[in-house]
C-alpha cells in the first residue's frame, strides 16, 4: 500500500466511523425526542417526572 | 407565569415541534468544531511539510494522536462521573459516564484503526500481537466495550448505574498501563515513545498537531454533550412510558392549536391531562 492510500484510508475511517455514529446519535435523539414532552427534555431546567402542568410551567 | 411550550426560556427544546436537542451553546461549539476541522485539513495537507523520518505518512498522526488522547479523556471523565454517582447517586452522572465512554470507545476504535494503517507502512505489519502498546490498549478498549454491554443488562435504573460505575472505575486503572507501556517494557513494543514532548517535531508539525488536539477536545465536548441528551431523552422515555408521553405528546400540541385559535391553554388541556 503506499503512502497516499494509506493517509486516504486512515482519514476516510475516521470520517466514515464519526459520521456514521453521529448519524446514530441524531436519528435516536430524533425518535426520543417525538416521546418526550417538551418541558421534560432538558435535565437541568426543568422537572424530573413530567406532566402536563410541568408542561406549562416550565420556566418556574 | 403560564407560557406556551413554544415560547419557553430553553431556546429550541421548547418548541412543540422541536426533535432534536440543540440550543446555542451546543450549536456554537458544532459551528467550532466545523471551522477547526477545516482549519486542521488545511494546516494537515495543504501547509505541513513530509516528516524527516515518516515522510508523508506523518500527516496519519494529525488524526491518530488526537483519537488516542480523545480515548483516554473520554475513559477518564466516565471514570470521575462514575465516581461522583456513587458518591452523590446523581443519575446526571451516570448519563455523563455513559456518554463520555460510548465517545472514548469510538475513538478508542479509531486510535487502533489507524494506528494499524500506519504501522503497515511503517512497520511492516498492522498488528502485532506481542506488542505491549498495541495489545494494552486492546484490552483497555474491550473493558470499556463490556462496560456498554453491562449497560444493556436488563435491572433498575440504580443497579444498573451501581454496577457500571464499578466497572468504569475499574477498567480506568488499564489506563496509565497503556500510557507507559512504552517506557516500562521498552524493548517489547514497536511503538514509539511519547514525541509530544521530545522537541523532534518540526515548528508546523507540532503546531498542527496541537490544533488537531484542541479541535479534537472541542468534538469531544460537543459530541458527549449530545450522547448526554440522548441519553436523558432515552431516560425519560422509560421513565414516562410511552404511552403517558404519547398522551402529553398530544396535549402539549393541543395546547399550541388552542393558542392558535385563541382558545385558553389552560382549561381543557389541563384537565384532559390530569384525567389521562
Amino acid at each position: 500500500m503506499t503512502n497516499v492510500s494509506s493517509i486516504a484510508l486512515a482519514w476516510g475511517a475516521v470520517i466514515a466511523v464519526i459520521g456514521v455514529y453521529l448519524w446514530n446519535v441524531m436519528v435516536r435523539t430524533r425518535t426520543a425526542a417525538k416521546q418526550v414532552p417538551v418541558a421534560n427534555q432538558r435535565w437541568m431546567s426543568t422537572p424530573k417526572s413530567g406532566g402536563v402542568d410541568s408542561v406549562e410551567g416550565s420556566d418556574t | 407565569m403560564n407560557q406556551s411550550p413554544s415560547t419557553g426560556p430553553n431556546g429550541a427544546a421548547d418548541s412543540s415541534d422541536t426533535n432534536d436537542t440543540g440550543d446555542t451553546g451546543t450549536r456554537t461549539l458544532g459551528v467550532l468544531c466545523l471551522l477547526g476541522f477545516v482549519l486542521v485539513l488545511v494546516l494537515a495537507f495543504g501547509l505541513s511539510e513530509p516528516d524527516d523520518e515518516q515522510n508523508d505518512l506523518v500527516r496519519i498522526m494529525y488524526v491518530h494522536v488526537p483519537s488516542a488522547i480523545l480515548s483516554y479523556t473520554g475513559f477518564v471523565v466516565g471514570a470521575l462521573a462514575s465516581g461522583f454517582y456513587l458518591w452523590k447517586k446523581s443519575l446526571a452522572a451516570d448519563l455523563l459516564a455513559h456518554a463520555s465512554i460510548e465517545v472514548g470507545v469510538l475513538f478508542g476504535v479509531l486510535t487502533i484503526i489507524t494506528g494499524a494503517i500506519w504501522g503497515q507502512p511503517t512497520w511492516g505489519t498492522y498488528w502485532d500481537w506481542g506488542d505491549v502498546r498495541l495489545v494494552s490498549m486492546l484490552v483497555l478498549v474491550l473493558l470499556y466495550v463490556g462496560y456498554l454491554a453491562l449497560r444493556g443488562v436488563g435491572g433498575d435504573v440504580n443497579t444498573r448505574a451501581r454496577r457500571s460505575a464499578v466497572v468504569a472505575i475499574g477498567s480506568a486503572a488499564m489506563i496509565p498501563i497503556v500510557r507507559y507501556s512504552v517506557n516500562w517494557w521498552e524493548n517489547r513494543t514497536l511503538h514509539q515513545q511519547a514525541s509530544l514532548t521530545d522537541g523532534k517535531l518540526e515548528d508546523l508539525t507540532l503546531f498542527t498537531l496541537m490544533t488537531s488536539i484542541v479541535v479534537f477536545l472541542l468534538f469531544y465536548a460537543w459530541l458527549t454533550t449530545k450522547r448526554f441528551r440522548l441519553g436523558w431523552l432515552e431516560h425519560q422515555v422509560t421513565e414516562l412510558g410511552l404511552d403517558e408521553a404519547i398522551a402529553q405528546r398530544r396535549a402539549e400540541a393541543r395546547t399550541g392549536v388552542d393558542a392558535a385559535v385563541g382558545k385558553s391553554p389552560h382549561s381543557d388541556t389541563v384537565r384532559e391531562g390530569r384525567e389521562a
